[in-house]
């Protein structure tokens, strides 16, 4: 069982350091974001001739943001939750809350399963027509990169849930009360 | 069971996840999955919803106002402006009998125009405004109660997460909703202010501190210093609210500009290193995700209802009782003041707004003004117990043991009140919030 246990938590360990550097890249994306938009305002307001497919980058940038960095949010415990409940009972009984927590990031890894097998098939669909978005003749860009990323990103976070449920300590990536109030992630 | 049934079950049971510590997005992802698999008994159709939430939720461009306003709000703290501003503030009211009371409310308001976040609010001025108090002989409750109480003027002052949150669940304008909320947020810091006048003079026991004079110790600051502290503020306000006011800027281009600016003010007072600067934009995409992942199970959640058609049924129910505009709003913002307590802001209004939109909008109300209504009272929870999350916010940031968050939830109390009775003013008169909209 021990040996079992630790080959969980080394393959979680793994895919922690794999997701930091998927969060890197999304980190990129959010700065790509601020340059090009402000990139069209000046090019719009200062040398009237606005950049095109500015619209199309942003929608864009912001599905490459929320699924680079949703494993990285989902490893550092700071998607949104109210933990009041687990942290008053986990004082004076934390086998309970111990065990509330797994079920919790199971249920939360078979969400991200559902999600991933619904996305596969968009992802093959988009591969083979070659769907793409923007206005043809302005900006266009296939679908399929992004569908992609979503695919990949739900399978990621599928498994960063499933093995903090089954790993030695739910709790070990739960960061203080301090940056784990919900209200944390709310700008 | 009838589709109504499940639907009303599921809302008890997201309620009830969530209040055990499930995360926010995943209550509302399951159980919608599983309720709309029991209502149409099709494992097809639910996964089609998912397909349909996760695939088309986050395509939106306004969604782009998220990260953009973020990492403006958390490159604006980390250039000290809040600090600033607290300094002229304070040396405005330096000869007041709460004087630092008002000035941290004064500072609050204008801090809350560059940044979207209470919980940014409650910690700067935990930190900049309680021990400048206490040592002042203020009383401990007042102290920490005061800075509660302002830190919700950041999410209602523009640019705000909540307002933009809840333009996307009610598909309004994010430039409508952000200009709405600048006359109810000064309101709310007026009243404020005039209560902490008020009870410096009639209840002194509770506010504590000396008398204004014995403040003349403060330094005073010369014009130069005031100039010098609020001109970088008063200059990202004007890009983006005047960009938004004047149409030059739509929400997200603001939001862009606005980032620019703090960060040219950031290098300009060296407050800024490459690692401080990677932090922040690390920290904006934890955010994003966060959020908009809440938004895609909240879009699921909306959709179960409809399906549900439990919206329908709510109104039938007030429709059978004659119950009228003015009993429905008091139905409402009772309703968000008891899920207030429980659940984070953004999460009451994802869960009552696609509730009662389909009720209030055949009503011919302002859907910004209702907007409006429901961050002010889905707010008030953040000052109230068990689970106000500014309360907690200033209780880890104060480092202060003789404080307990009982302290903290007494203190905040009379400002919880005056919140509600300012959010029966707005309920009341319309104009206060949507009056600038009627240019």
């Amino acid at each position: 069982m021990a040996g079992w246990t630790a080959l969980v938590d080394r393959l979680y360990f793994a895919l922690s350091i794999f997701s930091r550097g998927v969060n890197a890249l999304g980190t990129l994306v959010v700065l790509g974001l601020v340059a090009i938009v402000n990139f069209d305002v000046v090019a719009r307001g200062v040398f009237n001739a606005p950049f095109k497919g500015t619209f199309e980058l942003v929608q864009f940038s912001i599905i490459l943001i929320v699924y680079l960095q949703l494993p990285d949010v989902i490893r550092a415990g700071r998607l949104t939750r109210s933990d009041g409940f687990l942290l008053i009972v986990g004082q004076s009984r934390p086998q309970l809350t111990r065990m509330v927590r797994r079920v919790i990031d199971l249920v939360s890894a078979i969400l991200m399963l559902l999600i991933a097998i619904t996305m596969w098939p968009e992802v093959v669909e988009s591969w083979e027509t070659n769907d793409f978005f923007g206005t043809p003749g302005i900006f266009t860009a296939p679908w399929w990169p992004v569908r992609l990323v979503v695919f990949l990103s739900a399978v990621l976070c599928c498994l960063l849930w499933l093995l903090k449920a089954l790993g030695s300590d739910p709790e070990s990536d739960a960061p203080k009360m301090s940056d784990d109030t919900s209200e944390t992630s709310h700008a | 069971m009838s589709p109504v049934e499940i639907g009303s079950i599921s809302v008890l049971a997201i309620v009830f996840l969530i209040y055990i510590g499930v995360y926010i997005p995943v209550a509302l992802g399951v159980v919608s999955f599983v309720s709309v698999w029991l209502m149409r008994d099709s494992f097809e159709l639910s996964m089609n919803l998912l397909k349909v939430a996760v695939g088309d939720s986050v395509t939106e461009y306004a969604f782009a106002t998220i990260p953009l306003f973020t990492f403006m709000g958390l490159l604006v703290s980390k250039a000290g402006l809040g600090k600033d501003i607290y300094e002229v503030m304070n040396a405005a009211f330096r000869n007041v009998r709460g004087g630092i009371g008002i000035a941290t409310v004064g500072a609050n308001a204008l801090f809350a125009a560059v940044t979207g976040s209470s919980i940014a609010s409650a910690s700067v001025f935990t930190r900049v405004s309680v021990p400048e108090m206490l040592r002042y002989d203020y009383n401990p409750r007042f102290a920490v109660g005061v800075v509660a109480g302002s830190s919700v003027l950041g999410m209602i002052i523009p640019p705000s997460a909540m307002l933009i949150i809840y333009s996307f669940v009610a598909e309004q304008s994010v430039g409508d909703m952000f200009l709405a909320g600048i006359g109810p947020g000064i309101l709310l810091a007026v009243a404020y202010m005039v209560a902490i006048t008020f009870m410096g003079r009639f209840t002194p026991g509770f506010v504590g501190g000396r008398d204004g004079n014995a403040l003349g110790d403060h330094p005073e600051l010369s014009w130069l210093d005031v100039a010098n502290k609020t001109m970088p503020l008063a200059g990202i306000v004007v890009v983006v609210l005047g960009g938004i006011y004047t149409g030059w800027l739509t929400p997200v281009e603001a939001g862009a500009g606005g980032s620019a600016v703090a960060l040219l003010v950031a290098i300009a007072r060296r407050k800024m290193t490459l690692q401080g600067f990677w932090q922040a934009l690390l920290e904006t995409g934890h955010i994003t995700a966060a959020i908009l992942f809440l938004i895609t199970a909240a879009s699921l959640y909306s959709r179960m209802l409809g399906l549900a058609g439990l919206p329908n049924e709510l109104n039938e129910i007030l429709v059978a009782n004659q119950l009228g505009f003015a009993a429905i709003m008091v139905v409402y913002v009772i309703l968000m003041l008891f899920l207030g307590t429980l659940l984070d802001t953004a999460s009451v209004i994802l869960i009552v707004v696609p509730l009662f939109l389909p009720i209030v909008e055949p009503m011919g109300v302002s859907l910004v003004w209702f907007g409006i209504v429901t961050v002010i009272g889905a707010e008030i929870g953040l000052l109230t117990p068990p689970l106000g999350i500014s309360c907690f916010v200033i209780k880890a940031t104060l480092d202060d043991p003789a404080i307990t968050l009982k302290d903290v939830f007494l203190g905040a109390l009379p400002f919880a009140f005056i919140m509600l009775l300012v959010l029966i003013v707005i309920i009341r008169y319309p104009w206060i919030s949507i009056g600038i909209l009627a240019r």
